[in-house]
């Protein structure tokens, strides 16, 4: 879905293999879905597959 | 929409995560029965769905079978995805579970027959209800906190 905007960048990782990351992060379960803005810095997270709206929501309030 | 289910290597690990919630409540109402009427037997039948699942994958079991020829083939929606480890280890929880049932049957003591089904009905009956796996939550928690 962000396929279709192209000032969003989706970018998946694997927790397993990045457990360093996750303890960092303090990711608690998967998939959690983490919104970062153009200065890198973390403005949301979804734990859980989030509903659509919600990342449409999410993603209109960084812009 | 994501990259990461391009690669064949993580897209096998990947499975219909309405497949594992439909198996929860078929093991929901096996528990139930299970727990009133007492059996150990079919405590037993519901503890090698679990190892199936546990060694397997939970897109293995009988459940997931009757899910994939009579269920999703009625479901319209596009299949949501999940990653089928943290599942599989809920599977292998809900097998020690069982297996403690078992044993506890077989050595006498109903009362940890009874225990064990309750807490393995009730983990069963929050993911049949709200979609909410006890067992996958503990897993990513436990990798963090038992591998470096």
């Amino acid at each position: 879905m962000v396929q279709t905007m192209n000032d969003v960048k989706h970018i998946q990782v694997d927790a397993e293999s990045h457990l360093e990351l996750v303890r960092e992060l303090d990711i608690r379960s998967t998939p959690t879905t983490i919104f970062i803005n153009k200065d890198g810095i973390e403005v949301g997270r979804a734990a859980g597959t989030p509903k659509r709206e919600q990342v449409l929501e999410a993603l209109e309030a960084i812009r | 929409m994501s990259e990461i289910l391009n690669k064949p290597e993580v897209a096998k690990i990947y499975i219909d995560a309405r497949g594992p919630r439909f198996g929860a409540a078929i093991t929901t109402t096996v528990l139930a029965i299970a727990l009133v009427t007492q059996s150990t037997w079919l405590l037993a039948v519901q503890g090698l769905v679990f190892f199936i699942g546990a060694v397997r994958g939970p897109q293995f079991t009988p459940y997931a079978f009757i899910f994939k020829t009579l269920v999703k083939p009625r479901l319209k929606k596009e299949a949501p995805t999940e990653d089928v480890r943290p599942p599989k280890f809920a599977q292998a929880v809900g097998f020690g579970f069982a297996l403690v049932g078992v044993l506890g049957a077989v050595a006498g003591s109903s009362a940890v027959f009874t225990v064990a089904v309750g807490m393995a009905l009730a983990a069963a009956f929050l993911n049949a209800a709200f979609n909410y796996c006890l067992g996958c939550e503990m897993y990513l928690l436990g990798l963090r906190f038992t591998s470096k």
